[in-house]
């Protein structure tokens, strides 16, 4: 009875597994079918979701980190058995041995993927979004363990840590729909016929050829103390039209203003440089 | 535009109830067979890898050819839709006689490509009064014409019929141009017609009335659109294969036989061919979404002629004329300029024709090149004189597209 009350005290403390009964071809397996797994999600889905129809584009995107995050789960709880000797003490001694080491060297770092977890759940972002973070404005590219890839309408790629989930305003201008509200500004003069101004605006958006039916057209006034600020709010059937949308609603929406023989208003030269 | 043809006009359904114009939200296109949607499918990631189609056929590919014009006119002559014209009558034709109906005004929403005119020779044939469209050019600017002949439109709706004429506005879409100017007479023209006491029958492509209802909420002042019933298999082997068995009849005591390029099957054959053929015509059911027109010229543009006199030995009836029936016809979009390509198309289904002009009005300022030379070079457009229309053997897949785009669509 002693010797075997002696043995489960000697496992219990025991942290790993005996070399000699770790599985390493086994271990080496599971890693690579999972990294073979993620490494064809993050290219195959794309893929389809380029070429297939686009209703269907942000659902395959989206699957992409969802896939991920199951296969790491899935391969870390295959793993672990088969390195580490599982026992409730020997899970307080790793938990207390990976706090102090993540407490002082990788804070920043686990906090990013433990925040790439909740963001699987949570979704302030998936692939194929608009977001503006900390002012820069693009489409998710991509949802990484650590942090996501933006790109801006420069074409500039842009890397923001899941970490700012934490504490910073994230908008997301389509939040998983198909289309997004674009704005076109127009600054005019103070003296015009507003209705007839108007009505000219809606009907440039109403008959722009990216313009999503099932969406409504607003256009709204108000007056500043320099004019009249107008905005046109429309939605393109494809978000990432845009700023096609908005470029040709800004260009016909000039011709028409210049036929109504209303004025747009400009900022002087030196107030622009002074300010 | 073309006219209809006067010696098409004449084909009927055969069975004793007429079929009614039915309800737009109620349209159902022919589904097409399985079988052949998964063809179509696999054919697709086909097309992603850039590899060639092979098959066995019954005779080779390479010794056909697209029948000529002339031949394609003798053996299926551009028809006006005998039973789209049964359908009009016996949807209006109560109606018509009622002297204070309860609604004045009907709108027939008609699927895109109608090149014939469908409603025009039906009310023709009535002795209707057929309003015709403004010219399109002058629809951006005050134009006394146009003006002219709103107000004399204006002026006869005012006045109660006496007789039971009815006035049909054939085509809606040709009052309007996508342009911010371009909509100011389709608003005059539906706030005259809103108050109508005559009868009066308005017809509309269905991507025009998918526009109309958003920029001019024209479905405000025409409530109940109808449109007509999908042509399904029966439907189009009851008008297609009349039309084409009479044609193949030369009455010199030759005859054409029409044969499935793939089995060598007679399309008009025995029973042992019967499946075959309802095969085929489900498939071009399905294809041309119940399109009359669009089945039409889909069938037309299957039809091949040959191997030539020269290849006596590739002949495998030897004894007939032969016109072959191959496989429908498969458009893909050229993968450059794709996205003013589709632009264009949706601009042209919108306004069913436009001209060179008119197609500078209605898109944005974008990079347009030779993309309209090449969609009319390669079948997506068709050019008659100055006008240039999407063609409606390409309508299938210009549609199959712009959905795959996401664009606005039509509900047909």
């Amino acid at each position: 009875m002693m010797g075997e009350a002696e043995k489960t005290k000697a496992d219990a403390v025991k942290l790993l597994n005996d070399i000699q009964d770790i599985n390493f071809a086994k271990i080496a397996i599971i890693l690579v079918a999972a990294w073979v797994i993620i490494w064809l999600s993050k290219r195959l889905l794309p893929f389809l979701a380029n070429r297939g129809p686009n209703q269907l584009r942000l659902y395959i995107l989206g699957g992409v980190p969802v896939i991920r995050l199951l296969m790491l789960a899935l391969a870390i709880l295959w793993v672990f058995p088969l390195i580490f000797n599982v026992t409730l003490e020997n899970f307080l001694v790793i938990a207390g041995g990976a706090s102090v080491a993540i407490g002082f060297a990788f804070k920043d770092y686990v906090s990013s993927l433990i925040a790439g977890i909740v963001a699987v759940f949570e979704r302030p972002y998936r692939p194929g979004d608009w977001v503006t973070i900390e002012g820069d404005y693009g489409e998710v590219k991509s949802v990484g363990m650590r942090a996501i890839s933006l790109v801006t309408a420069s074409d500039d790629l842009i890397t923001v840590p899941h970490l700012k989930l934490w504490d910073k305003n994230i908008s997301n201008s389509n939040d998983g729909e198909q289309t997004l509200m674009c704005v076109v500004n127009f600054y005019l003069t103070p003296k015009h016929d507003a209705e007839a101004v108007r009505d000219v605006l809606r009907n440039v958006a109403m008959t722009s050829p990216y313009l999503e039916y099932a969406n409504p057209v607003l256009v709204m006034l108000a007056n500043e103390p320099w004019g009249t600020h107008y905005k046109v709010k429309a939605y393109p059937f494809e978000m990432r039209d845009q700023f096609a949308f908005i470029s040709d609603i800004t260009a016909r929406g000039k011709s028409a203003l210049l036929k109504l023989a209303v004025e747009e208003v400009a900022v002087p030269v030196t107030v622009g440089l002074n300010h | 535009m073309s006219q209809p043809s006067q010696t098409s006009v004449q084909s009927s359904e055969t069975g004793s109830v007429p079929k009614t114009l039915h309800p737009l939200a109620d349209y159902q296109h022919p589904a097409m067979p399985t079988e052949e949607t998964i063809r179509r499918i696999g054919w697709k990631v086909w097309q992603w890898w850039k590899t060639d189609e092979s098959n066995d056929p019954f005779i080779a590919k390479e010794t056909l050819h697209q029948a000529d014009r002339d031949q394609l006119d003798e053996l299926v002559a551009p028809p006006a839709c005998g039973p789209l014209l049964d359908e009009f009558s016996a949807t209006f034709d109560e109606w018509a006689r009622t002297p204070r109906p309860t609604n004045y005004l009907q709108l027939v929403v008609l699927p895109p490509c109608d090149r014939n005119s469908v409603l025009t020779t039906w009310a023709e044939r009535l002795g209707h009064e057929v309003v015709s469209p403004p010219n399109r050019d002058h629809l951006n600017s005050d134009n006394t014409a146009t003006a002219g002949l709103l107000e004399s439109l204006a002026e006869t709706l005012r006045r109660e019929s006496t007789s039971q004429s009815v006035i049909v506005i054939p085509r809606l879409e040709e009052w309007f141009l996508r342009h911010h100017d371009g909509l100011s007479w389709v608003l005059r023209l539906l706030n005259t017609i809103s108050s109508s006491k005559r009868h009066l029958i308005v017809g509309c492509s269905s991507w025009a009335w998918k526009f109309l209802c958003k920029s001019t909420q024209a479905a405000l002042v025409l409530p109940s659109p109808v449109t007509p019933q999908a042509f399904d298999c029966d439907r189009l082997k009851d008008w297609l294969m009349p039309l084409a068995a009479d044609a193949c009849d030369h009455g010199d005591g030759r005859s054409s036989v029409l044969r499935f390029a793939d089995s060598g099957k007679s399309v008009f054959g025995d029973d042992a061919s019967q499946q075959t053929t309802d095969k085929f015509f489900q498939k071009l059911a399905g294809r041309s979404r119940g399109i009359p027109w669009v089945a039409f010229h889909l069938w037309r543009r299957s039809l091949r002629s040959g191997p030539d006199d020269s290849n006596q030995d590739q002949q495998k009836f030897p004894e007939e004329r032969t016109i072959w029936v191959s496989a429908l016809a498969q458009f893909t979009l050229p993968a450059e300029e794709a996205d003013a390509a589709l632009l264009i198309l949706h601009s042209l289904l919108i306004h069913e024709h436009l001209n060179l002009k008119q197609i500078e009005q209605a898109l944005p300022s974008i990079h347009r090149g030779n993309v309209l030379p090449g969609l009319t070079k390669s079948g997506f457009v068709v050019r008659d004189g100055d006008q240039f229309s999407c063609s409606p053997t390409a309508y299938p897949s210009i549609r199959e597209r712009l959905a795959a785009s996401g664009f606005p669509l039509d509900e047909i």
